[in-house]
């Protein structure tokens, strides 16, 4: 039964991933497709490790796109979740209002997340520029996605807004699957709040960080739209990343070639993190099954 | 602050305290509390709410805080445009693919779930794996597959490669969904007289109907929001789905907000609507695995 | 007829064997209890007869047919879940009913049948009800109904009480051997609790690690349990297994010395056994008594744990005089194992208790009611007499106890 599945998803994700490895060794040209490419060897990924263009790209996708993204995500997520579960707001009856206005960013489409920002942001009348006029903090306006140097911060805010709640809404089931006999206990074994958050609380929710991290890994550094649609990868290229690299290469550059092996660059990096996936989270997760 | 202290100390060990150390109130905490509370929400739901309230306002008070004209010329001005045919293009690619994938998907969990054949673990993983797929690169080698065959422009083509997108983690929350129905009750089909077919569809079907409702919901809004393979692989305007409409008014020199706006928000508006139903089931499901064990 | 024979039955999973070469005869409407410690293969084997799993090797016939290739529906053979398997969105009619309906039955026929067993389950008012509605005992009736709503040849049970408390569970008990009396099916009924199998089997299966280890009437396997695994498992309190040595053997007899420098001569043959052989004396704690013994078949007890139940008092105490020197003749392999055993030993007596708490007490054995283990862990053969007299198939028996009593 699953024979017909196997060979369309073959046909969809291994077909083409072999196709790239192909194509990563020739000089395939969007505009001679017809033609096909003439085979380079390794032309293409020697050139590749040869620009300084190309450690830019992968800084950028490593560090900020990625790195700063994730991290902040946890934290301002583990903090939202303990805030979300705090008895304060549960006293106040506020606990599940601000459930529902977690949906709300994480309802918005990538794409509209990025509109709306680009309408916050806006470079000359953006309501934030305004704000921060009006407060007195800056004397003119920030063009914060075409500044070099605000223009990551501002990329990472519209990421961090968008998918935040998914991350704050994972570690809050976390939180609440915690035994609240667990608690008690150390708090008759006399811990304090803190002590039970990094011996009782934390411990229980790492799995979940974990898994968390590595999803978000994946879901961030692949990422094309948020850079694409936030700023194009510029002002000039200084956002590409390896998305918008592959992207632009291939279809505006018409370098089908050089695409590919960027593309297999990639691939091979996520490989590895998948199979670190596939050996700690999916294979215990479904160990009944398998 | 002080206080407070003075409090501890006067509660004298051993006395039943009516009040456990964690919901003590302490004033000062309290305030910081719900301040960060409504500092968080005003980020989370602000940039939300002026999508709604932007797309109601005419082009001249489009930046001011204040002022306010309110208006439905920005929802005219894009149905005017032809907006309405790419909510038609979207709806269309859209429920044909979740229809497929979910029926595949439904099919492929439950031999997962169900059966012990070779290679089982290979196969899985490689299905499952799929979620964790670089899109981008399979992009470019797509994009010339579909030429050769003919699939460029075609809604075919996009349903193709939405139903391919979506099996993995449908198969993948199927799967975990499944675990939690006790094979004792397949078994008693079998017991019954039910054929293969006619267990899942007359049996595990419906009691695993809510984890394919949120199954196929969140397929439909992975494909609504899609935006990478349809700007690959869709050029001719009448055949664009809403969030390439939606980035069209994005114009070389001049950015229409009134009409970004409006298609934002209608754009928005299903998804926010599909969302709130599922929002439980979503964040346990994702990494259920990982709290489990 | 629907006389259910396995034939050298087994069940390999990969290298892991569940069920190993089961021969086994059961009679038409015969109550067979399979019994054994969890994760022995009761499940399995009953699982492979159901024909919910392919045997690997072996013959399954059901009234002389053989049935191990055929489909689980048509096997003439219904199952009772233990977590129920009931179809939460079909109501009790429905699912009691599907059967029926899958094989293409008549509606009204359906509906008749549905009825009669709902009447004799005495679950007819729930019968519109879903299954989340319905309380444990409920559940379980509805569920035993679905199985015999079919008029199967054989009713196979899988641990169905396990999921419900105690006290009904004794109601279900009484239920299903009153059921039993009503249909004409053949019944297999695995548990590992063996309060269930000595109260409603008609024959007893007792499994380990996949083997038969013994089959016979529950008297028989209470009498005369084929080994120490199937001693020590059935009755409760467990019987005391203590080691002992083989001090000499006669016709029919076989002197032992045992902890506490007790020495008894219990009525065995003596097959395959010399003296300086050790041995394992097993004796149940109900067929234990306290009260000095003229004979001189004492042990002395020190007591330091009881537990009144009101009816019966249960004593756990450690065996005074010289233990170690004896424990010392023993195979070094298993000292402590046996070291363990030999100093604790568990009496069941009648009444309230007469014992205090730290109080050393005579504890009275009566040769007729033990059993002899071999090095291997065989049961010695006892003589017909010993313990139970009669042959169990043909007459009620009085309890041992009271035989106990009467040689006394
Ligand atoms: N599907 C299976 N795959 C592999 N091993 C199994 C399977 N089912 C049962 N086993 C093994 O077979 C043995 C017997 O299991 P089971 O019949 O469930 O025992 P019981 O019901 O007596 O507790 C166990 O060791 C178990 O691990
Ligand atoms: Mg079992």
């Amino acid at each position: 039964m699953l024979a017909p599945i196997f060979f369309f998803l073959a046909f969809f994700y291994g077909y083409p991933t072999l196709s790239n490895l192909y194509n990563s060794f020739t000089d395939l040209s969007l505009l001679g497709l017809k033609r096909g490419g003439e085979f380079i060897g390794l032309r293409n990924y020697v050139e590749l490790l040869s620009s300084r263009d190309f450690y830019r790209v992968f800084w950028n996708t490593l560090f900020w796109l990625t790195a700063v993204s994730v991290v902040l995500r946890l934290v301002l997520g583990l903090a939202l979740a303990l805030l979300l579960n705090s008895m304060t707001l549960r006293r106040w009856r506020l606990a599940t209002v601000s459930r529902l206005l977690l949906l709300v960013p994480w309802a918005t489409p990538p794409i509209v997340a990025v509109v709306v920002w680009r309408w916050l942001l806006d470079g000359r009348q953006g309501f934030v520029n305004g704000a921060l006029q009006g407060l007195g903090l800056i004397d003119r306006p920030i063009a914060f996605l075409a500044n070099v140097d605000v223009v990551w911060p501002s990329i990472v805010t519209i990421i961090v807004w968008n998918t935040l709640p998914l991350v704050t809404l994972t570690f809050l089931a976390g939180l609440q699957s915690v035994p609240p006999e667990l608690e008690e206990a150390a708090e008759m074994d006399g811990a304090g709040a803190v002590q039970r958050f990094f011996h009782v609380t934390l411990p229980h929710l790492m799995p979940t960080v974990v898994v968390m991290a590595l999803l978000l890994v994946f879901w961030t550094f692949n990422n094309f739209v948020y850079v694409w649609l936030a700023t194009g990868a510029g002002p000039g290229l200084f956002t590409n990343v390896l998305a918008t690299e592959i992207y632009i290469k291939g279809f505006i550059d018409f370098e089908l070639g050089y695409s590919s092996s960027v593309g297999m660059v990639m691939a091979a990096l996520m490989a590895v993190l998948g199979l670190v996936y596939f050996r700690f989270v999916a294979l215990r997760e479904f160990r009944e099954i398998l | 602050m002080s206080r407070d202290a003075n409090q501890a100390v006067a509660t004298p060990e051993g006395n039943p305290d009516p009040q456990p150390v964690s919901i003590r109130r302490n004033p000062l905490t309290t305030a910081v509390i719900l301040a960060a509370t409504f500092v968080v929400w005003t980020f989370l739901v602000f940039p939300a709410v002026w999508i709604f309230v932007g797309s109601f306002k005419t082009n001249e008070t489009m930046f001011s805080a204040t002022a306010f004209t309110f208006t439905l010329e920005n929802y005219a001005t894009i149905f005017r445009v032809g907006f309405g045919r790419f909510i038609f293009n979207s709806l269309f690619i859209c429920l044909v693919a979740v229809v497929i994938s979910t029926f595949v998907s439904v099919i492929a969990s439950y031999v997962f779930s169900r059966k012990r054949f070779r290679r089982k673990r290979l196969l899985f993983g490689a299905v499952i794996l799929g979620q964790l797929f670089p899109w981008i690169i399979l992009v470019t080698p797509l994009f010339i597959m579909f030429a050769r065959i003919g699939l460029l422009n075609s809604h075919a083509g996009m349903i193709f490669s939405y139903v391919a997108i979506s099996i993995p983690f449908s198969v993948y929350l199927l799967v975990g969904y499944l675990e939690t129905v006790p094979r004792e009750l397949d078994e008693a089909a079998v017991m019954d007289g039910c054929s293969q077919f006619r267990i899942i569809w007359t049996i595990i079907f419906p009691v695993m109907l809510p984890g394919i409702v949120a199954t196929a919901t969140y397929a439909f809004l992975l494909m609504w929001t899609e935006f990478l393979f349809a700007l690959a692989f869709l050029t001719r305007t009448s055949l664009k789905t809403m969030p390439l409409g939606l980035a069209q008014f994005f114009g070389e020199q001049s950015i229409d907000w009134g009409a970004i706006m409006a298609a934002s928000a209608v754009t928005t508006l299903p998804a926010l609507v599909l969302f709130l139903p599922l929002q439980t089931k979503l964040s346990a499901g994702l990494t259920a695995g990982s709290v489990k064990g | 007829m629907a006389d259910l024979n396995l034939r050298r039955v087994s069940k390999r999973f990969g290298d892991v064997t569940a069920v190993a070469e089961i021969d086994l005869e059961i009679a038409h409407r015969e109550f067979v209890v399979i019994v054994g410690p969890s994760g022995c293969g009761k499940s399995t084997l009953l699982r492979v007869i159901a024909g919910l799993e392919e045997l690997t090797t072996g013959e399954i016939h059901v009234g002389g047919e053989p049935v191990h290739r055929t489909p689980p529906a048509k096997r003439g053979i219904a199952m009772v879940f233990q977590n129920y398997a009931l179809y939460p969105h079909k109501t009790v009619a429905g699912n009691m009913g599907f059967a029926l309906r899958m094989a293409k039955v008549p509606g009204p026929e359906i509906e008749r049948r549905v009825i009669e067993a709902a009447r004799i389950l005495q679950i007819e008012d729930l019968l519109e009800r879903k299954p989340r509605q319905l309380s444990g005992g409920q559940r379980q009736r509805v569920a035993i109904g679905r199985a015999i709503v079919r008029e199967p040849k054989v009713v196979l049970f899988d641990e169905p009480l396990s999921n419900l408390d105690a006290a009904l569970r004794v109601d279900m008990r009484v239920e299903l051997a009153r059921l039993h009396g009503s249909i004409d099916a053949t019944m297999v009924y695995v548990t590992h609790d063996q309060t269930e199998a000595m109260t409603m089997a008609d024959k007893i299966v007792v499994l380990r690690e996949g083997r038969i280890e013994q089959v016979g009437s529950p008297m028989t396997i209470y009498h005369h349990p084929a080994n120490v695994f199937v001693a020590g498992f059935i009755g409760s309190p467990r019987m005391n297994l203590l080691p002992g040595t083989v001090r000499a053997t006669a016709d029919g007899a076989v002197t032992v010395d045992v902890a506490g420098g007790l020495r008894i001569t219990v009525p065995a043959e003596a097959t395959g056994i010399a003296a300086g052989d050790p041995v394992t004396l097993g004796v149940r704690p109900e067929d234990l008594a306290i009260g000095p013994d003229p004979q001189g078949t004492a042990f002395d007890l020190d007591v330091y744990v009881i537990e009144p139940l009101g009816g019966e008092t249960i004593l756990y105490g450690q065996i005074g005089g010289q233990i170690e020197e004896r424990i010392e003749e023993h195979d070094a392999g298993r000292l402590e194992d046996r070291a363990g055993g030999a100093r604790t030993l568990v009496v069941k007596t009648q009444g309230g208790a007469t014992v205090r708490n730290r109080q050393r007490v005579p504890v009275r054995v009566v040769p007729e009611v033990c059993h002899l283990f071999d090095r291997a862990g065989v049961a010695l053969p006892r003589p017909a007499g010993a313990g139970d007299v009669t042959p169990p198939e043909t007459e009620a028996e009085e309890p041992e106890r009271m035989q106990g009593e009467k040689l006394r």
